[in-house]
């Protein structure tokens, strides 16, 4: 009976599936392809923001191999690096996060608005209180690192202790070239509490409550369920979280451009902040669309390869068997 | 089904309520205005305005205050869409590149043509960087140099001459200036340091104390590499490494020794930072003085905004009304001569007594006059943005303690020749 | 029976802990708020304020027309909440739902569209909207809330869309529901968990918008909040107690409206219908 039923309706439902994307169809077609062509036009131009000039793939050869490659390595690198680590640590603690304000635990409310309050948080009293935790000599960081232990010694009369810090010399944070990179991707995590975690609480809710009463009278332990159902079930929201998160994460500019400006030696130019700063300092909108679209290519690749991948672990429950 | 009308119709009314026409009333010129600033700035430019107004009762001005961090990156965009402002602020280090791109209209004709204007009343300096291909693109507002605010409650209770009696004495050297930040610098019995002497001072005074320089004439080479410069730059450096005098490497507004904490006894910046300290150095007693003379005499770089008029304003000649009347003497002896935003382009302003006298700190103005004596203009050419990433990426390779003075510029010399030999790109 | 106790306070000592980290700069700006000028500055920080001081929220109020700003913000993020509710979730139920030819091309523009930084975009984006004269009014700020509101809203009801099991639309359908009426009747009201984020995210995002305004309001008549806010830094610093005053007037709305939504974080009652 079903097939007699879906076979005319297949035809009807791929009409009206498209009359539903139709809203956001005709804001690309009008707002968003436009722009983004012309970018990619510029991209093989010489555009200062007054005149434009066709020349090839000059740009690309300034980028790759030109006189701007070290920048352009330097800032790949930077930015690779902070993914690489912020997002791993990121999904984790806002996993976690979620899991632990999922419990039945009093004043949930408190404490969830509470783990969000750094996403309300002014982004300049942020960057102060961070300018003060990253201080080499006053910093809140340093202090702690720099705390006295006891460290056991041997003397002449036998084993002592000694008080030393426990870092002799801490880093010097957001002011040394090797250290402040680092020390933003320690900033990073201080969000694990904002939109990943709100969207894995969302998630949480999906997952009925049946299958952990199913699994409570197998005898299956918090760990156990934790792998076996929760994490499962919850796997559309981590590979979103995960695709948006490489996203965001290879797009990072505001932590750097208010707290290092780039520096200290370009030790924290990312590189959407090059493509800042090429776009709207030095006046080479022509270079910075060609950064742009190199960038784009990395991201969709990435992102296509997650997606073929996706259906070997990403189990969707309304997915057509 | 009915749903989805709903949906058209609730997006209809949208389209609908949004927006709103301005109405222009006819036979009075509406020309815009934009500039940047904080609240405070903005109470001062609607005054500035309303006094125009008055006394150009044909033409109104709108205001449009953008916020400092933002505002170059919303003006690029108003010029590459044709969309900008009739008059618009623009800060020295951005104006070369974009008066050469056309985008900005000479006032020259109208000066020419204006018995009222007297260019021999301005100080030559002050009118020299808006001038392009010998004509005059805008007028100079927020101008002066670097002076030295001193916190003068910490000098008294350490027992030392302040630095401007220093001044006065003829003793204020860099090496006097290194003493009295080390007799300042004070540490607790942990060994953390708890006042600093000073900040660190500009890298442009730096070079030029020690008889360095950036750039050529013809700014085709970079010349940091004189024993000259490289002194200059490694001072920069004893200063936080050696002396231990300043607190850190960058200068930065978001310093945790900021001169209002009190714990900051010099600080270098530009003149225009007393209505700032005004409100927030409210705690102790603080005046300016001088910067240190050098080896090679007394410097400190000079440079202002500049108002200019849109290449396609349909208004120019009012636009130009407005730029004359915001740079006026009788504006100046008011944002000059008693807000203290920054110093007077007028030498007849700076011959006004009541221009020197102060109800207020700073109470040692004769030190905003003697700016004028031993200024210098700031090179720039349409190149800066290129060649200052280069420079400042060495600048921190040499602050962060990874290498000294000499290894820097090594390191940045060759690459700031490249930046500036290279073509716009 | 002491491990569950145990664990219980292991539990509430952890989330305790973390709390105090993360709020740091949180209540520094409230302290600051709370400061006279003179103490703004002192170092070491003084985290209590003594005096405490009340003024600067009058102060910081009235430096700038923010009564104005505050019901131009209030206008646009309505706006935009509205139009980002339903149009993305009708885009992403028909992302989730329909097979038609091109759907896979078409979500992979789709998700492309957040690939590409914004800063190569600005300046194309911006000539449309001046070409239709709309420069300087809120249609540029309103109008992409109703055209899906974004690939991230779209992407994320889609996932949670997907992962609503497809028996319910089938029965619906053999009851005559029209596909609106399972996106009404089945699909929102079963996401009310992922609709939830949406009017968290979409109010917030909007209510802070700064890029948007920047760029797009030239009248300070126009401004919205974020800009104001703004103006209290300039390159000299800021007017820190002014400016913490006024911002957390500005994300008192925001503190509210995420304590109410995250009731909804609790497990569907019709969920388990489903299953049963």
């Amino acid at each position: 009976m079903s097939n007699k039923i879906r076979k005319p309706l297949t035809h009807r439902a791929s009409f009206w599936g498209f009359i539903f994307i139709c809203p956001w169809l005709l804001g690309f077609i009008i707002f968003t392809a436009g722009p983004m062509l012309a970018s990619l036009v510029l991209s093989f131009c010489k555009y200062d923001l007054k005149s434009v000039t066709f020349i090839g793939a000059g740009n690309y050869h300034r980028m790759f191999v030109g006189s701007e490659h070290e920048y352009f390595y330097k800032s790949l690198t930077n930015t690779a690096l902070y993914v690489l680590f912020s997002v791993p640590m990121g999904l984790t603690g806002s996993l976690l996060l979620a899991v632990l304000l999922n419990q039945k635990v009093k004043g949930v409310a408190v404490f969830r608005t509470l783990y969000y309050l750094p996403s309300l948080t002014p982004a300049v009293a942020s960057a102060l209180v961070w300018m003060w935790v990253f201080h080499p000599e006053y910093g809140i960081l340093n202090s702690f690192l720099t705390i006295n232990l006891p460290f056991p010694t041997l003397g002449d009369q036998g084993i002592g202790f000694a008080f030393r810090p426990m870092i002799a010399h801490p880093p010097d944070w957001l002011q040394s070239s090797a250290w402040a990179l680092p020390a933003l991707i320690l900033m990073s995590l201080w969000g694990i509490g904002g939109q990943r975690m709100i969207i894995f609480l969302a998630g949480l809710q999906g997952i009925s409550d049946e299958y952990y009463e199913a699994a409570r009278i197998d005898g299956a332990g918090a760990w156990h369920q934790f792998r076996h159902i929760t994490i499962p079930l919850l796997t559309p929201t981590i590979f979103f979280n995960l695709i948006l998160g490489i996203v965001g994460a290879f797009q990072v500019f505001t932590a750097a451009y208010i707290m290092t400006g780039g520096g200290p030696n370009n030790a924290t130019l990312f590189y959407v902040l090059y493509i800042y700063r090429h776009a709207f300092e030095q006046f080479h909108m022509g270079y910075a669309a060609a950064l742009a679209w190199v960038l784009f290519i990395l991201l969709f690749t990435f992102t296509l390869i997650q997606f073929k991948q996706s259906s070997r672990w990403v189990h969707y429950e309304g997915e057509t068997k | 089904m009915f749903r989805h009308s709903t949906i058209l119709i609730l997006a209809a009314t949208v389209f609908i309520c949004l927006g709103g026409c301005a109405h222009r009333d006819s036979g009075k010129v509406t020309i815009r205005y934009m500039a940047w600033g904080n609240a405070d700035h903005l109470a001062v430019e609607q005054a500035i305005i309303d006094r125009f107004e008055k006394s150009h009762p044909n033409i109104h001005v709108k205001l449009f205050m953008v916020p400092d961090s933002a505002y170059h990156q919303k003006l690029q965009i108003m010029l590459a869409s044709r969309s900008a402002p009739d008059v618009m602020k623009v800060d020295l280090y951005f104006f070369p590149a974009l008066v050469r791109k056309g985008y900005f209209r000479s006032i020259q004709p109208f000066i020419d043509a204006d018995p009222t204007f007297d260019e021999a009343d301005f100080f030559p300096q002050a009118l020299e960087e808006c001038r392009y291909k010998g004509q005059l693109y805008g007028l100079n507002v927020a101008f002066g140099g670097h002076v030295i605010y001193y916190n003068k409650t910490m000098f008294k209770n350490e027992g030392i001459p302040d630095p401007y009696e220093l001044y006065k004495r003829g003793e204020w050297t860099t090496d006097k200036f290194v003493e009295v930040a080390s007799k300042l610098t004070k540490k607790d019995k942990n060994g953390r340091y708890t006042q600093f002497g000073t900040n660190m001072p500009h890298w442009w005074t730096a070079v030029w104390l020690f008889g360095g320089d950036f750039l050529s004439k013809d700014f085709k080479r970079c010349t940091l590499d004189t024993p000259e410069a490289i002194r200059g730059l490694q001072w920069m450096k004893d200063l936080r490494w050696k002396y231990h005098v300043t607190p850190q490497p960058s200068e930065s507004s978001m310093s945790a020794f900021s001169f209002q904490s009190g714990k900051l006894g010099m600080y270098s910046a530009w003149s225009g930072m007393t209505p700032v300290f005004l409100k927030q150095a409210t705690g102790f007693e603080w005046d300016i003085a001088p910067e240190p003379k050098g080896p090679a005499g007394r410097f400190t770089p000079m440079k202002g905004n500049q108002l200019t008029v849109y290449a396609e304003s349909e208004h120019p000649r009012e636009a130009y009304e407005f730029i004359k009347f915001v740079t006026s003497a009788e504006n100046e002896m008011w944002v000059c001569g008693q807000l203290r935003r920054s110093i007077t382009t007028h030498k007849s302003v700076a011959r006004n007594p009541e221009y020197l006298k102060a109800y207020t700190p700073p109470y040692q103005t004769d030190v905003f006059l003697h700016e004028m004596d031993y200024g210098r203009q700031i090179p720039i050419n349409y190149r800066y943005q290129a060649w200052y990433e280069e420079f400042i990426s060495g600048l921190d390779l040499m602050l962060t303690n990874e290498m000294d003075a000499k290894e820097a510029v090594k390191w940045m010399v060759p690459r700031i020749n490249q930046a500036l030999q290279e073509e716009d790109w | 029976m002491t491990g569950r106790v145990l664990s219980r306070i292991a539990l509430y000592f952890v989330l305790i802990l973390g709390a105090c980290i993360v709020t740091i700069p949180f209540i520094w700006t409230v302290s600051t708020a709370l400061k006279t000028p003179e103490q703004v500055y002192l170092l070491p920080p003084r985290w209590i304020p003594s005096p405490i001081s009340f003024a600067n929220f009058a102060k910081a109020w009235t430096a700038l027309p923010f009564a104005l700003f505050l019901r131009n913000t209030m206008f646009v993020t309505g706006m935009c909440l509205i139009g980002q509710l339903f149009s993305a979730s009708l885009v992403a139920y028909g992302f989730a739902r329909f097979k038609f030819t091109g759907k896979t091309a078409l979500f992979y523009m789709l998700l492309g569209t957040m690939m590409l930084p914004g800063q190569v975009t600005m300046i194309p984006t911006f000539l449309i909207w001046r070409n239709f004269r709309l420069i300087d009014t809120f249609y540029p700020l309103i109008v992409p809330a109703y055209l899906g509101g974004g690939a991230f809203t779209i992407f994320l009801l889609r996932q949670f869309f997907m992962s609503i099991p497809r028996d319910l639309d089938e029965a619906a359908m053999i009851d005559g529901c029209s596909y609106f009426g399972i996106w009404w009747r089945i699909i929102l009201p079963l996401s009310k968990p992922a609709l939830t984020t949406v009017v968290i995210f979409s109010f917030l995002s909007h209510w802070d918008e700064f890029m948007g305004p920047l760029i797009y309001l030239q009248s300070m008549e126009k401004y919205t909040v974020s800009i104001g806010l703004r103006l209290f830094q300039d390159q000299y610093g800021a007017q820190l107690d002014l400016l913490m005053a006024a911002s957390l007037i500005h994300i008192l709305p925001c503190i509210i409206l995420f304590f109410v939504a995250q009731r909804y974080f609790i497990k569907g009652i019709v969920m388990s219908g489903i299953k049963g």
